[in-house]
């Protein structure tokens, strides 16, 4: 009797006691339900029929219910299951497993429906025999062994290496079986082995138990060990695997979805692998997968299932639908069948599109795409003008841009920045040659595929054909190769260069048969071509070549894969569906095979991309890495814009035009109820924020600044800066995400808008100084247009592309008005300062005399005039017009220290010619003033009060106010030819009049000229107000506030005051014109509507 | 049907470890036909067993890092024993009070404390409200050790181990009076006739794996390094003549690695799977070396001439050589030149008469070195470097002068092929080479040097003829149950 048998039973309890302390083991049992509502009316089950091979083979039931409005619902946990007693057992969430061998079925109830599928077992009790590849690997895969942070990363864990997710089986058997004399695993005591010893936990194991005695994983590996450690050379990996079901939608979030994962081998069996493989979400915030391949929704959204088993991988999009009550769908206008097919998939995930946008977002949005700058105000105010069917006017506008001279720059621009036109790499002249080549091809629209061809395939100088220069810039084979495959078919080999890919089914000698096609390209020095100076950014392979650099084929040259130190023969990674072996040089027969319109990445890559460049996204993203696991957004489309395109002979320009005509296109950026949540499937326009050297272009376009950078001639935009060395001042370009074209990957190019941008855009110096700039278009504005409202809408044209709504224009005329004492905060510091400092000086310089009104009890006319008081204090003359009069005019009043009097002659409409005097003319001759002055208290003690220092607002030739005081009765002061106003006279008292206790005061008019010049209307006023008393000539208002102490003025009389004192300073109101122009400007730059394009 | 254990193998490893890994070779024989069905879950009986519920939590969510290699908090949880001394906390909290799980640190430690989630396990999730419910109940039983006593001893002299396959050749070694030769079995080593007509004798000891054995010079005694993987190391000594285990020392947590004697016999020297090299008195144990010089497990090890130093090759890729009397280490006898050296080092021999040292590992290449350095080291030599072979494919697990100095042999492994090369150390010239379908890891020249004994993969040795590479004897060591192999002669 052998030892192992005495415990044999208690061993086992044991063990199987361990599985159950094991809670991570179990499966979640709790209890679904469907939530209210959804009604079955059809039971769906997968697959038809089951047949389990053997003792560890188990199947994976999917069971749907179909409901009354088409929705599919997984059922699989929530029916009852009734197996074939004996035969099978079903765990909770569907696993069937076998019993024993023979057949029956399964069946499966819900509600009163039920299925069933039938069963057969067969070789239950038939000796196990593992194969290390087809069963041992896709358990140390599952149970994580070899995982990146385990035994699998590049290290591996204390000692012990695994190929990164059992890549490498014979590398993964070697290291098991033969590392150390053999140390990790015990044919004489299976279970002693090492490795099992650690993974359940037995021997201690950083990485815990992972497997547990006499679980299904432990014992397949246990009896491999126990039957020796063999490595079956002839049995392959799985050769693909499917993942089920395929593009479904769940209801509502907390429902959950079985998946299924198929692996299907080189002999055309197929085998459940749901339990091996790793299935996971794209979104964490869309679906959670629990081990097991159980998916459960959590909101609203669409993801993808991915699904990996030993190297193969699958995918499939899962849309969680939400509550969607309320929606229902419209069908909108198709332009052409980009939207059919938008719009068949938004109607399945009940989004309903935006509304088109406006002609001017149109119009701005395609020329920032096509031709990477704004239009301009007049294409802008045209464009509006154009009272034509939008639709047609906007094709029209999409042919001119398309092939315009800014189109060539444009994606000129892009593609050096693909190509690494760089001088780092290729000096200024191969920078020059490579940019003009670039051009040339843009400006012709030559064919893509023939495109891509002159790059793989040129030989010869790379000045003279700089299409070669692909290959001075790229040295290595195999960075030729990982740059190639990025950029031409969106593939990334570069993952698998170190370990095989670990998101798709490339493996790393992949990499070393492709990197063999560019193993034989010569290059050598130019005769005579001077070599580039040495600096570590062009010492590509040791030595700096020569600025000039012949390419070309070499009958020679290998790479050699580091793994194995072996050579590697040139092979491709999977062979197109068509076509004979393409023959040639290494180069010739890559290039054939990469351009053919068989290759299932070429075409679909490029159409992808270009897809990305108007959409915002590609229909696969990130666009330059495409694999299983990253599935399109709509395959649909995809293929047929692929399909278009190829057929079109790969015309990048009609490629373009469909999609820029098509309605999904244009959609507006503003969301509806239904597709606010939408990022993915093009329901609206995707707000893009400007690539930096649009941004910066477009900056001084809309200010009509001319950039000045540095070395190139006046003028020069920034997309014609072929040197990513070169950065204007504050490094705007960098800052903004210019690709540095020292990569292929589109993800060179950064497009985020950063607390950093933000901070560059409101005080950096590109902005600024465009908006600052003297000779823009914003000093050319004003200096011609004054009027508020055409200064708004002449900005909102140059800098958003369109007018502003008359809500705006109301607001923002506020803003640059002028006159407005809150606007003065648009002047810089020394504007600022100029400003005070003219108000300050301004109003100083004022002489504010203060007028006392007389009234005068006492009105005489020596003629017999009737002198009536008008209640405003002037005196109105009527009656009998003698040829010459004299007034005696008396008044009392408290007034002291009178220093002047100020008679004002005013028009009146009862008076000829309106006055002010009574000729027929209007004029008057004021021939003698004089003025009495008496106390109240003694009236008869008169005494003269002398006046100097006469003057008048207007005199006539010869008639000055002087005249009036000068005591001769033949002069005087007289007012023509300006009658029909009103003039004003000052008068000086020699000594301050108006002794204490109240005076009277009397004054004389005498008026000889005879012809009826006399006064019609007139006022006088006395002042107290220090000489000379002619003060400014200001509005009533304006004096009242200036006589009003500065701290007690009310802020509508500062308003008032800064309102005349701007208008009458010029200079300041232009000041002020272009600084609250620029204000305007610079909001509007700083505004989404201009840094995104939307 | 308990056993007694050897009396003088001290134990060495906690019960639970040995009785789970014994419990576990103890299962079925194999063939998948007697396996046990897949797992079933029982309802956990009534009095939480210690043995049965508590440990594998233990080993599942502790022992990762509370091992006797790492000892986390300086607190091993594989070993029931050291439960009641703990760890660093000890002055504060015990780690187990029986009876208390409130005042048992160890049940302070899963449980949230003050609000603030369970300190352990550490970086990974809590323990299940089941789990911890299942140790609450544990301790507050009494905390006992349940383990049964039927399960503590399985394997010893009187009971030597039952093959069903053989186990994997690590070690042979010709007695140096080409009598006998001693092979590497599973817990035991066994010795047979040189001529393959016979297994003489079964060292049955402690160590599930044997990784080395060497004949003492006078051939009286046989040094056996080995251990069981992951848990603990050990040297034996045994006296030939009588089987008896004269010395059983533990070293580290890992298996022990080459074993070599000094020239007088009095010292053994081996290497550690802690980067450690070592040297013990073969008579009492007493370590008389202790080098820490190597940044990677030490595989081999061999003496000088003189035994005045000891020199060790290790998988950190380089040759160290350590003076025996002050353990102080003197050199790098292989380049130190960043790239220099490719792949570990596993094997490393001297020349019978000269201070020459012949060594082979993962670059396939074998090499001999001169011992100690004749010339100043400068920037990128490798001066000591004296002949270097013709690679082999894959990598060299042995390297064996032979006793006359005039052959080397080496042994390798490739793609699960082995071969065995047969060279005149003085110019390289190949002699035989001989390629069997299973990995060799271990040579060993017979007396005269015209055979090679070299065991590996398959578990068989052969006995090889040096020049002409052919098999003379092929034999299974391992006494296979229900029919063992006779030798076969070709």
């Amino acid at each position: 009797m052998k030892v192992c048998d005495v415990f044999g039973a208690s061993v086992a309890s044991f063990l199987f006691v361990g599985a159950a302390a094991g809670a991570r083991a179990g499966e979640d049992t709790a209890r679904e339900t469907l939530p209210a509502g959804i009604q079955i009316a059809a039971l769906e089950v997968h697959p038809p029929r089951i047949e389990l091979r053997g003792r560890i083979d188990y199947s994976q039931i999917l069971l749907s219910g179909r409901t009354e409005a088409g929705e599919q619902v997984d059922l699989t946990r929530l029916a009852e299951v009734r197996p074939a007693a004996g035969l099978v057992e079903v765990s909770p969430r569907g696993i069937v497993r076998p019993l024993k061998d023979g057949s029956g079925e399964i069946r499966l109830e819900f509600l009163g429906r039920s299925v069933s599928i039938p069963v057969a077992v067969a070789g239950y009790e038939a000796p196990f025999h593992p194969s290390f590849i087809r069963d041992v690997e896709p358990v140390i895969s599952r149970v994580g062994c070899n995982a990146g942070t385990c035994h699998g990363s590049a290290q591996g864990k204390n000692g012990f290496k695994l190929s990164l997710r059992g890549n490498d089986p014979v590398l993964d058997h070697i290291a098991l079986t033969d590392d150390l004399a053999g140390r990790r695993f015990n044919r004489a005591a299976p279970d002693q082995s090492l490795f099992l010893m650690k993974i359940s936990g037995t021997v201690p194991h950083e990485g815990g138990v992972v497997a547990r005695t006499g679980e299904p994983y432990y014992e397949i590996l246990r009896t491999w060990v126990a039957q020796g450690v063999k490595l079956d050379g002839d049995v392959t990996r799985a050769a693909k695997i499917e993942v089920l079901p395929r593009n479904f939608v769940i209801p509502l979030p907390g429902m959950k979805q079985q998946m299924a994962v198929l692996a299907t081998y080189a002999d055309g069996t197929v085998r459940d692998v749901t339990q091996e493989a790793f299935i996971e979400t794209s979104s964490s915030e869309i679906t959670g997968v629990e081990r097991g391949g159980v998916v459960t929704a959590l909101r609203r959204g669409e993801a993808a299932i991915l699904a990996r088993y030993e190297g193969n991988y699958a995918a499939t999009q899962l849309f969680v639908m939400g509550d969607r009550a309320g929606f229902a769908w419209t069908d909108a206008p198709v332009y052409n069948h980009v939207d059919a097919l938008v719009y068949k998939k938004l109607k399945t995930l009940k989004t309903l599109p935006s509304d088109v946008a406006t002609d001017a977002e149109f119009l701005r949005r395609a020329s920032l795409d096509l031709a990477g700058l704004q239009p301009s105000p007049k294409q802008v105010r045209a464009f509006l003008l154009d009272g034509r069917d939008s639709r047609k006017k906007r094709e029209e506008m999409v042919d001119r841009l398309i092939g315009s001279t800014e189109f060539i720059e444009h994606w000129t621009n892009k593609w050096a920045d693909l190509l690494q036109v760089n001088p780092k790499f290729l000096g200024e002249p191969g920078t020059e040659a490579t940019t003009r080549w670039i051009r040339q091809a843009v400006a012709s629209n030559m064919p893509y595929d023939k495109f891509v061809q002159s790059v793989l395939n040129s030989s010869g100088s790379t000045l003279q054909n700089p299409a070669a220069a692909y290959f001075k810039v790229l040295r290595q084979p195999d960075l030729v190769m990982e740059n190639t495959t990025q950029l031409f078919l969106g593939v990334r080999f570069n993952c698998n260069k170190c370990h095989d890919h670990p998101f798709e089914r490339w493996t790393q000698h992949n990499h070393w048969e492709m990197a063999a096609y560019f193993a034989q390209v010569g290059r050598t020095n130019a005769p005579n071509s001077p070599i580039m100076p040495v600096n570590a950014e062009n010492q590509l392979d040791g030595q700096p070549p020569a600025f000039d650099e012949i390419i070309s084929d070499l009958d020679k040259g290998e790479v050699t894969a580091p793994y194995s130190g072996k050579t590697v023969a040139p092979a491709f990674p999977f062979r197109l569906v068509t076509g004979s072996p393409p023959k040639g040089s290494r180069r010739e027969a890559l290039t054939a095979w990469i351009t053919s319109r068989d290759n299932p990445y070429f075409a679909r890559s490029y159409v992808n991309r270009i897809w990305s460049y108007f959409l915002g996204i590609g229909l696969i993203d990130p666009v330059d890495d495409i694999r299983a696991g990253n599935p399109p957004s709509n395959p649909e489309l995809l293929d047929r814009l692929t399909h278009d395109f190829i057929e079109s002979g790969f015309d990048v320009r009609k490629l373009m035009r469909t999609i820029v005509t098509s309605r999904v296109y244009q959609h507006s950026y503003v969301a509806n109820r239904w597709n606010e949540d939408d990022t993915s499937n093009f329901s609206r326009a995707l707000a893009r924020r400007l690539p930096a050297e649009t941004l910066f272009d477009v900056i001084h376009q809309a200010t009509g600044s001319v950039p000045r950078l540095p070395g190139k001639r006046f003028g020069t935009r920034a997309a014609e800066l072929h040197r990513p060395a070169m950065d204007v001042g504050d490094g705007f370009l960098a800052l903004f995400g210019r690709p540095p074209r020292e990569s292929a990957c589109e993800c060179e190019r950064a497009s985020g808008m950063s607390l950093g941008h933000a901070l560059n855009l409101v005080n950096g110096p590109t902005v600024a100084g465009a908006i600052r700039d003297p000779q823009n278009a914003i000093a050319d504005l004003v200096s011609v247009e004054h009027d508020p409202g055409r200064i708004v809408e002449e900005l909102f044209v140059s800098i958003l592309c369109r007018m502003p709504t008359d809500e705006e224009r109301k607001k923002f005329e506020r803003t640059v008005q002028v006159s407005d004492p809150a606007n003065a905060d648009s002047l810089n510091q020394e504007e600022a300062k100029l400003l005070a400092d003219r108000f300050a000086s301004w109003e100083k310089s004022q002489n504010i005399v203060e007028w006392k009104p007389l009234d005068f009890e006492i009105r005489r006319s020596a003629g017999g005039a009737t002198l009536s008081a008008l209640g405003d204090g002037s005196i109105l003359a009527s009656g009998v017009s003698p040829d010459k009069d004299s007034y005696t005019l008396a008044a009392y009043t408290d007034l002291k220290g009178i220093t002047g009097f100020r008679v004002e002659a005013l028009a009146d409409n009862s008076l000829p010619k309106k006055g002010p005097g009574r000729s027929g003319s209007g004029n008057f001759v004021l021939s003698e003033l004089s003025v009495a002055q008496a106390p109240v208290k003694e009236p008869a003690a008169t005494k003269p009060l002398a006046l100097q220092n006469a003057s008048a607002t207007f005199a006539q030739d010869g008639y000055p106010a002087g005249n009036a005081i000068d005591g001769k009765p033949d002069t005087g002061w007289a007012i023509a030819p300006a009658m029909g106003k009103n003039h004003k006279a000052y008068f000086e008292s020699k000594e301050d009049g108006g002794p204490d206790g109240g005076t009277i005061l009397t004054f004389t008019l005498d008026q000889n000229l005879g012809g009826q010049h006399t006064f019609g209307r007139l006022r006088i006023m006395a002042t107290t107000s220090k000489r000379p008393v002619r003060g400014s000539e200001l509005p009533q208002p304006i004096i009242d506030v200036l006589l009003t102490e500065a701290a007690k003025r009310t802020p509508q009389q500062k308003a008032d005051l800064y309102r005349h004192f701007i208008a009458q300073d010029p200079e300041i109101a232009q000041k002020l014109r272009l600084s609250t122009a620029q204000d305007l400007a610079w909001a509007l730059i700083n505004s989404p509507a201009f840094l995104f394009n939307r | 049907m308990a056993r007694a254990m050897a009396p003088r193998i001290r134990r060495l490893v906690s019960r639970c470890l040995v009785l789970a890994a014994a419990a576990a070779a103890a299962r079925t024989p194999l063939g998948a036909a007697e396996d046990p069905p897949l797992a079933k879950l029982e309802r956990p009986p009534s009095k939480v067993s210690f043995f049965r519920q508590v440990r594998p939590i233990f080993q599942a969510e502790c022992q990762g890092c509370h091992q006797p290699a790492k000892a986390g908090g300086k607190f091993v949880i594989t070993d029931y024993s050291e439960l009641q001394k703990g760890g660093k906390s000890q002055s504060e909290t015990p780690i187990l009070v029986a009876g208390k799980p409130d005042e048992s640190l160890l049940f302070q430690a899963i449980t949230p404390q003050e609000g603030k989630p369970p300190e352990m396990p550490k970086r990974s999730d809590p323990l299940s409200k089941e789990r911890v419910e299942l140790i609450r109940r544990w301790i507050l039983d009494g905390a006992s050790d349940d383990t049964p006593m039927a399960v503590k001893s399985l394997i010893s002299m009187d009971a030597p181990p039952v093959y069903e396959s053989p186990p994997v050749v690590t070690a042979v070694d010709h007695s140096p009076d080409g009598q006998f030769l001693a092979v590497s079995g599973y817990h035991e080593v066994l010795i047979h006739k040189a001529d393959g007509t016979g297994l003489v004798a079964r060292l049955v000891g402690l160590s599930e794996r044997i990784e080395s054995v060497s004949f003492s010079p006078d051939g009286k005694l046989l040094a056996v390094a080995g251990g069981s993987p992951g848990r603990m190391g050990e040297v034996q000594v045994w006296e030939l003549d009588g089987k008896k285990l004269a010395l059983s020392q533990p070293f580290t947590y890992d298996t022990i690695y080459g074993v070599s004697w000094s020239h007088d016999g009095k010292l053994v020297g081996f290497g550690c799977a802690d980067n450690t090299l070592r040297a013990i008195e073969a008579s009492t144990g007493k370590q008389v070396l202790f080098q820490g010089a190597h940044n990677d497990w030490v595989l081999d090890t061999v003496f000088s001439k003189d035994s005045s130093h000891l020199v060790s090759v290790s998988r950190d890729r380089s040759m160290k050589l350590i003076q025996v009397a002050t353990q102080q280490f003197i050199d790098n006898i292989t380049s130190i030149t960043p790239g220099a050296l490719k792949g570990g080092l596993m094997s490393v021999d001297r020349h019978p008469s000269k201070d020459e040292l012949l060594a082979g590992g993962a670059d396939g290449i074998p090499k001999i070195f001169r011992m100690h350095r004749e010339k100043k080291r400068v920037i990128g030599d490798d001066f000591n470097l004296i002949r270097q072979f013709e690679p082999l494919p894959g990598r060299i697990f042995a390297v064996e002068f032979s006793r006359d100095g005039e052959r080397i042999a080496v042994g390798a492994s490739a793609d699960g092929q082995g071969e065995v090369r047969v060279y005149q150390a003085a110019d390289g010239k190949r002699l035989g080479s001989f390629k069997p379908a299973s990995p060799i890891y271990t040579v060993s020249f017979g007396p005269d040097g015209k055979t090679v004994a070299a065991g590996g993969f398959d578990g068989f040795v052969r006995i090889i003829d040096a020049e002409q590479g052919t098999v003379a004897l092929e034999f299974m060591p391992a006494p296979i149950a229900g029919g063992s192999k006779f030798p076969r002669r070709f």
